[in-house]
């Protein structure tokens, strides 16, 4: 261990203080289910679709769940609106963790804004753009 | 990298020599990483409660402020839901010479004597200066419900 | 070019898109090489009401700036320079308050800034048997340590880390206090140098450059990235009511001395800040609008808009309509463009309230959209722009014409980008503009304009073989263009600094 090691909840504090002041990527956005969560488990983020894709001007939502073993285990990501891409379960609308790189591969320091981020990469990549979506506004 | 020297002689003495009303224990797989509780001051609305925190102190310690927040729920105007602690020490007027220790009791100091005019949770402090007493009854309360030993 | 005169616009002149002549050719030309208006002999002034004075000063010239005020102060109030420079800086670079100040009893003076005359400690690097440092808790024999004059002893390394993250990470030069808790003596420059290894003090010495800049209400940093340049300019916070203070810095950064934002001409400050929120507060709705209306009127195939121009031809079904206003282009003809102007819903039952926050969001959203359309349409005559370039060097070979035969690219490239950035400014001065009669004014200069931009956009936007033979109607077109966006900028300053115009916020 060469680094001091933030634990879990001041993790998610930082997470949360960039969320809130909108420092972080602009297509992408995140916050806290309840204000009221101490624990700060439950998040909704959102995601704008990427341009030149089906996906453009659509805007996603999905839940994130961060566990006490979050950062060192990835948190679990479930999409509420719905979308048709190969890493989302399409009855359950869960994303595959082992079909996102950054899932499947997770490291301490990544945060949520990486796995919205990811995901709308993998909306726009060249296999993915012109997949048939469901109609805008449909939820799992 | 091994713990630095400062850390190690702070929880120490944090042992040896504990402050009245105030605990900080470190976790044993993160050094940097305490569980703190701290007593309600006498005469204070936080009387009767104890207050679960956590502390962590930063790679940059002590040339950064630790980063405190409350676990228990505390209605307090300078600090909010999350329980996070608007406090000059912590922030601007961090100083590398002050301690863990002095930390904490500016912390105990500020259950004593809460400030709404510099408030984090902005409903609590509008409601400790319309109406005072209504508000130190609600504080009471939550140290009641949420703050039992 | 007389033609072109305010005189002229003021009295409602006929300057319609007809006035295309070769003088505008001359005039392009002299716009070409900076000289635009200044050699007229007649009796115009030689400022525009929208232009500023200003000057374009390099980091040494504000160095200099600095010690020259040190050096004076210094000499009147006998102090050493150090001393004088944290004075001065404490008082925000305001000599006439020091001096004031020190008149009123100089000891409390030099105590309130920071500066400790009494302590009897001398500041500098001792090695004390059976030191601990208080900071970091080392106790090794032979530690160096440092302590300032009030005798508040750390390790010279704590000392320095100390520093590195006060001036590198916090930003701080002119007020890091001794490490100590409660201690208000301020780090004096000597001790700093002392301590702070190469990299800290470059970036100390930049720092102590930006506070003097930000310090002072007639300077202010070129916000272009990497530029190193500031800008001297006389206009102060109060005037931004009445003037837009539009610079240009030697890095051709065109900026606003007010704010610091792009140039927003001929929206002042107050406004452009009450638009952005408010852009901001109703994206959503903005967003779903624009969202709605990316299909052609005729045939509801999606449209992919790839040029700045407005004048839209479906792939599909051939149809010709405006992006802006979605209507047939046919319609838009050349003698009349009801494009710009929202034409304000009459006969609403003022007391339906409903009726009127939904005429009150589409009014936004009229603005809006047109707003957001000429940011658009810039960022894409910019991209058109890059990929001509490519073919400027191939037009070369091919028609024989040289180098300089085709900057009229790059100028046309240029004078769009400009134009597009005034215009989208316009809609946001048009949605607070109180309507009276002085409004048509403002929205025919704009209707001009828009018209002027479309049509030369449209022409940037041909083939490149064709190019070469539209390149008079261009530079022509190009000169016009910027004529107009001159006069509309003349006149909207006029008005401000008269305050004719009337808002219906204020600001």
């Amino acid at each position: 261990m060469s680094k001091a090691k933030v634990p879990r909840n001041f993790r998610l504090l930082e997470e949360l203080e960039k969320g809130e002041k909108g420092l972080g990527a602009e297509s992408c956005s995140y916050g806290l289910d309840d204000g009221d969560d101490i624990m700060m488990s439950n998040w909704t983020g959102t995601i704008l679709g990427p341009p030149h894709s089906a996906h453009e001007n659509r805007i996603y939502s999905v839940r994130i769940h961060c566990s006490e073993q979050y950062p060192e285990q990835p948190p679990s990501v479930t999409f509420i609106s719905r979308v048709n891409l190969p890493c989302v379960d399409q009855t359950t609308g869960a994303v595959d963790a082992t079909k996102l790189p950054c899932l499947a591969q997770w490291r301490y320091e990544y945060t949520m804004e990486h796995v919205l981020v990811e995901l709308r990469r993998s909306m726009g990549i060249p296999q993915n753009k012109k997949l048939p979506q469901p109609p805008e506004g449909s939820t799992f | 990298m091994a713990l630095p020297k400062r850390i190690i002689k702070e929880t120490e003495r944090l042992v040896a020599e504990p402050v009245p009303g105030i605990e900080a224990v470190p976790h044993e797989d993160n050094l940097r990483y305490f569980d703190v509780s701290i007593h309600g001051p006498a005469q204070s609305p936080y009387e009767g409660g104890v207050f679960k925190l956590e502390l962590f102190l930063p790679e940059d310690y002590p040339m950064t402020p630790p980063k405190i927040r409350f676990l228990t729920k505390i209605y307090h105007p300078n600090i909010d839901r999350l329980g996070r602690i608007c406090l000059d020490v912590l922030k601007a007027n961090w100083s590398p010479a002050l301690q863990i220790r002095t930390i904490l009791l500016s912390i105990q100091a500020l259950l004593g004597a809460p400030n709404p005019d510099d408030p984090l949770a902005n409903d609590v402090a509008q409601r400790w200066k319309e109406d005072e007493p209504g508000a130190i009854a609600t504080a009471r309360e939550w140290t009641q419900k949420h703050a039992a030993p | 070019m007389s033609e072109m005169s305010e005189d002229d616009f003021v009295s409602g002149g006929s300057d319609g898109e007809f006035d295309i002549d070769e003088s505008m050719e001359s005039d392009f030309e002299e716009e070409e090489y900076g000289t635009q208006y200044l050699d007229d002999k007649d009796d115009r002034p030689q400022k525009k009401a929208y232009e500023v004075d200003f000057s374009v000063l390099t980091e040494n010239q504000i160095k200099t700036a600095q010690h020259n005020v040190v050096e004076e102060v210094s000499s009147i109030l006998g102090f050493t320079q150090e001393n004088s420079a944290v004075l001065l800086r404490h008082f925000k670079w305001n000599k006439e308050v020091l001096i004031e100040k020190y008149m009123d009893g100089s000891q409390k003076l030099l105590q309130e800034a920071g500066v400790d005359l009494t302590g009897s400690n001398k500041p500098e690097f001792k090695v004390i048997p059976g030191f601990s440092c208080d900071i970091c808790c080392e106790d090794e024999p032979g530690l160096e340590t440092f302590a300032l004059r009030c005798n508040h002893r750390y390790c010279a390394d704590c000392y320095r880390h100390y520093l590195s993250q006060k001036i590198k990470e916090e930003a701080e030069a002119i007020r890091i206090q001794c490490p100590s808790d409660g201690c208000k003596i301020l780090i004096d420059p000597m001790s700093i140098q002392m301590l702070a290894g190469p990299d800290v003090m470059v970036r100390y010495n930049e720092l102590l450059n930006r506070t003097y800049v930000e310090d002072k209400e007639n300077l202010r940093w070129c916000p272009a990235p990497n530029c190193e340049y500031v800008v001297d300019c006389p206009v102060t916070q109060k005037q931004l009511q009445e003037i837009v203070p539009t610079v240009l810095c030697t890095c051709g950064h065109h900026f606003c001395f007010g704010c610091g934002s792009n140039d927003h001409q001929p929206c002042p400050c107050g406004l452009v800040k009450k638009w952005l929120k408010k852009c901001e507060d109703d994206s959503e709705t903005a967003n779903w609008i624009s969202a709605n209306t990316k299909e052609c009127p005729k045939c509801q195939s999606t449209i992919e808009k790839n040029g700045g121009c407005n004048h839209m031809t479906c792939r599909k079904c051939k149809h010709e309509f405006c992006w802006v206003c979605m209507g047939p282009w046919n319609e838009h003809g050349t003698s009349w463009y009801n494009c710009n102007r929202y034409e304000e819903k009459s006969g609403i039952d003022a007391r339906d309230v409903q009726a009127k926050s939904r005429a009150s969001l589409e009014r936004y959203l009229h603005y809006y959209n047109r707003y957001a359309n000429h940011e658009q349409s810039g960022k894409l005559d910019k991209d058109l722009y890059i990929k001509t370039e490519k073919k400027m060097t191939m037009l070369q070979s091919a028609s024989g014409m040289s180098w300089i035969e085709v900057q009229y690219l790059d100028a046309a490239s240029k004078v769009l980008q400009q134009c597009r950035q005034t215009l989208k400014w316009t809609y946001a001065f048009a949605f607070y503009l109180q309507r009276n009669h002085l409004t048509t004014i403002f929205e025919d200069n704009q209707k001009d304009l828009e018209m002027a931009v479309e049509g030369l956009s449209e022409l940037f936007e041909k083939p490149t073989d064709q190019l070469a033979n539209i390149k008079v109607e261009m530079m022509d077109k190009t000169a016009y263009v910027s004529n107009r966006r001159v006069i509309l900028l003349d006149t909207t300053a006029k008005g401000l600094q008269d305050g004719t115009w009337e808002f219906t916020v204020e600001f």
